[in-house]
């Protein structure tokens, strides 16, 4: 027993167990989890992936670490992701225009060719007027729009984003000739907005509620399925009897080969987290929904995402 | 409001405070004086730091960082022509010139003092008149914004240099390489020949740096001159109360210009640079010494860039909306704790706000403290061996560049533009024009098609906004008299 | 007019995507012209390159291939190019002594190290050495 061959091969054998143990699901996770994010820091993405890496980190018994992997419209953080080991231990943080701008850009990935974990939250899309606009409701501002189009002017992000989609997708439906001002960000839109520079702006709702709660601007029509809890009095467009939904969603995905048990367990374990009360303080402070859904459904909404927004980019002629 | 002042002060004279400051001090002078990050990234490679501290905290060290970042950008700039910033790109013309004649102390601690006197007129008039600023920010549509970035590319063909059709080349060079990429109107890929890597564009600063610091280097690399060409005779001597006195009366005009130009979301401090040395030219006694060493040539861009920065923190106070990238990130360090900016802030969470106002005060202090302790060490600099000098140039753009995004494109970007900078110098022709083109051409042309898409397509737009109208009758005759000047010239020398 | 095949996305907008292209480039065009122009017109000597002293090529061309060879030296090695990056310009720049040269460009990958990875947290490049 005590020669030392032995003992090298006992330890060499611990050592291969030890390197060999994350790829059991029964003991995952045993190693850093890391969320890679396209945002960079204090961006949507991160803050999310931020405040989840405490609440998680906890649950899995393991450090939680944020990289955040910028540029490229998120291509480069989703080819970085899908090059890693699918062992669970590297996950993306997926948004809504993971699903867009592939489209847009043509980049070699999209979430669609990601395994989803988890959606966690949801940021609904709104049409938002002056609070000294003369228009009471969204069929006000697209009756002007119709009578006088070269006064009444919408604005969003730049030709391609979620916002330009949307607006589009108004317009078609009720017959209107397609008018849109691009920004380079939602805060130059919003100044744009302020300024009276332009009559209508679609943006996603957490970013323009200080502005709400602030009386400088007034909701019309929110793209949610059903109408929100925050805002009982906005009707929602599908209401209106537009078919039009949108949200900026944000969720976890995983390399496409990863197991499913291994999934299965991540899943739990951030179902966990998010209901910590650090994380629903901070989703409520924020102003973003709770936007839950588990892997399957989750990867049902991308794939059905992917192929409408896809559908659309193409028919408003975006790119070529 | 004095009440919640004084809360400010107090939140801003904690200890925790001070030493938080103090450290964004240091990284802001080391950050802004490195080619390769500008103020805004070196906001952003310390924001994560921040995660865990209270949000006020966060926010003043950040405000300590980027004050110091926006003077010490100015260092390498006069030292070795490589301005840290792009808002001292300008400051290189007469700032370098001086360094030259041996007198890099002098430029260095005019611009300090400049930077020091813009701050703190920054601050007062953030404090008294957030208000009635931001309003300045919101008349400003697309139209305006067309004519103020017109007025901006009119100055740097009136900068000089030897040629002024050189001059304009350059520049439209560089609006020209700012047009590569995905047009955010259509979609369309423009200049990309296909690849991922173009679709996004060149990176400002990576174009900066490339073609003011790497092209600096291969210049200097062919100097045959050994060390002489950067040291000289150096006079460590400060610039004296005497000579200062005269540049307190363009300190003033520059530092109230910049404040106000920082207030415009997106136009910034390299637009307000460019005005207050144009300006400082227009009032000043002694023009003709503009380009060739003239202490008013950097104190007026150096006064106006540091008074950008509390200029920024209007609309980030008002509507929640940055004025700058630098202002983006200090919105994101709120996002991060849990405060959302937005015109709610003052009432909701004042101890951030005048927290930060205070903290502006401080941190312009001790970057006036800093700047004074590091001048002398600083010129040191330039006695360093060629060799090394150069060496670490190119380490730190390579890493520098890289550090930004982790892409290998982006220091390519920089090395390549570092090329064409060289063989621009090379011929008469002027990088500084060509960096300040392609900051400005992308405003220029999405201002211009936004404010036709809001017309219709009338170009009545420009006339009718009384604000537009004379800022493009400045611009036409800022642009038009230096040429009409050459012409005249050239035609009577023969 | 073929409008109705345009894509809609391109429809409000009066100005395209080529404009502003085809403006610039029309806008060097006149200024070639100029500048030819002023060659013509213009006394000899105003348009002569002046050479102080001659160049020292050998400097100016060591440092323009390091310059070309940083990316692939940085692809494949990460952070271990940067030693090279800084002894390769200081050779070239007529450092000749091997102990300073191997002294500083360690300390300068050192200070590099501490500030970018580890103070910042900027994932370090291992080029090949990395995954």
């Amino acid at each position: 027993m005590r020669r030392p061959g032995r003992i090298l091969t006992s330890l060499a054998v611990a050592l291969v167990a030890a390197l060999a143990a994350p790829a059991a699901a029964a003991e995952f996770p045993s190693a850093p989890i890391r969320l890679v994010t396209w945002s960079s820091v204090g961006g949507g993405g991160d803050v999310l992936a931020r405040q989840l890496a405490e609440p998680l980190s906890k649950h899995a018994r393991v450090p939680v670490v944020v990289v955040n992997r910028p540029g490229g419209g998120g291509a480069t953080a989703m080819e970085y992701v899908s090059s890693q080991p699918a062992d669970g231990y590297t996950l993306l943080v997926g948004t809504a225009s993971g699903v867009i701008t592939p489209h847009v850009a043509g980049s070699r990935y999209s979430l669609a060719d990601f395994k989803p974990v988890i959606r966690i939250q949801t940021d609904p899309e709104a049409f938002l007027v002056r609070a000294d606009a003369p228009w009471k409701t969204l069929e006000d501002v697209l009756g002007a729009a119709k009578a006088q189009p070269s006064e009444v002017k919408f604005g969003g992000a730049f030709l391609g984003s979620l916002d330009s989609l949307l607006t589009y997708e108004v317009f078609r439906k009720n017959d209107l000739r397609f008018s849109y001002v691009p920004f380079d960000g939602g805060a130059e839109a919003m100044t744009a907005l302020l300024g009276g520079h332009v009559a209508v702006l679609m943006t996603s709702l957490s970013e323009v509620t200080p502005q709400v709660e602030a009386g400088k601007v007034r909701i019309v029509g929110i793209a949610s399925p059903e109408r929100l809890k925050t805002y009982p009095d906005v009707p929602t467009l599908k209401e209106m009897g537009m078919d039009v939904v949108g949200e900026i969603w944000r969720g976890l995905v995983a390399p496409k080969d990863t197991p499913d048990d291994v999934v299965k367990k991540l899943h739990d374990l951030v179902q966990e987290a998010i209901k910590e009360p650090s994380f629903v303080k901070y989703t409520e402070e924020a102003k973003l929904l709770p936007g839950y859904l588990p892997p399957q459904a989750f990867g049902e909404s991308i794939r059905a995402e992917f192929t409408a927004y896809g559908n659309l980019v193409k028919e408003m002629g975006v790119r070529k | 409001m004095w009440d919640n002042l004084a809360l400010g002060i107090q939140e801003a004279l904690t200890w925790q405070s001070l030493g938080l400051m103090l450290l964004g001090t240091v990284w802001g002078f080391i950050g802004g004086a490195l080619p390769g990050i500008q103020a805004s990234t070196a906001m952003a490679l310390v924001l994560p730091l921040t995660w865990g501290m209270p949000p006020a905290g966060a926010l003043m060290m950040l405000a300590a960082v980027y004050v110091a970042a926006e003077y010490s950008g100015s260092v390498p700039a006069i030292l070795i022509k490589t301005p840290g910033t792009s808002a001292a790109v300008v400051t290189t013309f007469d700032g370098y010139a001086l360094q030259l004649q041996g007198k890099g102390g002098k430029a260095l601690s005019v611009s300090l003092y400049g930077g020091f006197i813009g701050g703190i007129i920054g601050n007062v008039m953030l404090i008294a008149l957030v208000l009635p600023l931001s309003r300045v920010a919101l008349s400003f549509g697309p139209a305006e914004y067309f004519a103020f970035a017109c007025l901006g590319l009119a100055l740097v063909s009136s900068l000089g240099g030897k040629s002024v059709i050189k001059g304009l080349a350059s520049a439209t060079f560089g609006v020209m390489a700012a047009t590569v990429g995905i047009d955010p109107f259509t979609g369309t890929a423009r200049f990309t020949f296909g690849s991922q890597d173009l679709t996004n564009g060149f990176e400002a600063t990576a174009v900066l740096v490339g073609l003011l610091a790497v092209g600096e280097v291969l210049v200097q690399a062919r100097d045959a001159t050994p060390v002489q060409r950067f040291t000289g005779t150096v006079s460590r001597a400060l610039v004296t109360w005497r000579e200062f006195r005269p540049l307190l009366p363009i300190t003033l005009l520059t530092g109230v210009l910049g404040m106000v130009i920082g207030v415009l979301p997106g136009a910034g401090t390299t637009v307000a640079s460019l005005l207050a040395y144009s300006e400082a030219r227009r009032w000043s006694k002694h023009p003709e010494l503009f380009g060739k060493g003239s202490l008013e040539g950097v104190a007026a861009p150096e006064t106006a860039n540091n008074a950008c920065v509390p200029g920024a923190m209007v609309p980030l106070l008002a509507f929640g909306i940055p004025g700058s990238n630098s202002a983006a990130i200090m919105i994101a360090a709120l996002m991060l704790h849990g405060v959302t900016p937005g015109p709610m802030l003052f009432e909701k969470d004042p101890q951030v706000v005048y927290g930060l106002f205070a903290g502006l005060f401080v941190a312009t202090f001790m970057m006036l403290a800093m700047g004074r302790l590091c001048i002398k060490p600083l010129l040191k600099i330039v006695s360093v061996d060629k060799s090394i000098l150069l060496g670490a140039v190119l380490t730190l753009v390579v890493v520098g560049t890289y550090s930004h995004q982790q892409s290998l494109f982006e220091v390519g970007t920089a090395l390549g533009f570092g090329v064409a900078g060289y063989v621009m110098s090379r011929y008469d022709f002027s990088p500084a024009a060509c960096v300040l083109g392609f900051v400005l051409g992308p405003i220029i042309e999405s201002a211009f098609r936004r404010a036709l898409i809001l017309s219709d397509g009338s170009l009545m737009v420009f006339v009718t906004s009384p604000v537009a109208a004379v800022l493009l009758l400045v611009a036409v005759l800022t642009f038009s008299l230096p040429l009409v000047r050459a012409a005249y010239g050239a035609l009577s020398r023969r | 007019m073929a409008a109705d095949n345009l894509p809609p996305g391109a429809l409000f907008e009066q100005v395209g995507t080529a404009f502003f292209p085809k403006l610039l480039a029309g806008f060097l065009a006149v200024l070639s012209v100029l500048l030819m122009a002023s060659a013509r017109l213009l006394p000899a000597e105003a348009n002569e390159v002046i050479e102080d002293e001659p160049p020292d090529r050998q400097a100016f061309y060591g440092t323009l291939a390091v310059i070309l060879l940083a990316i692939p030296a940085w692809s494949v090695l990460g952070l271990f190019a940067t030693p090279l990056i800084m002894a390769g310009t200081m050779v070239a720049n007529g450092a000749r002594r091997p102990a300073q040269i191997v002294a500083v460009s360690l300390a300068a990958t050192v200070v590099v190290y501490l500030v970018f990875f580890r103070l910042f947290t900027v994932p370090v490049p291992l080029g090949l050495f990395g995954r």
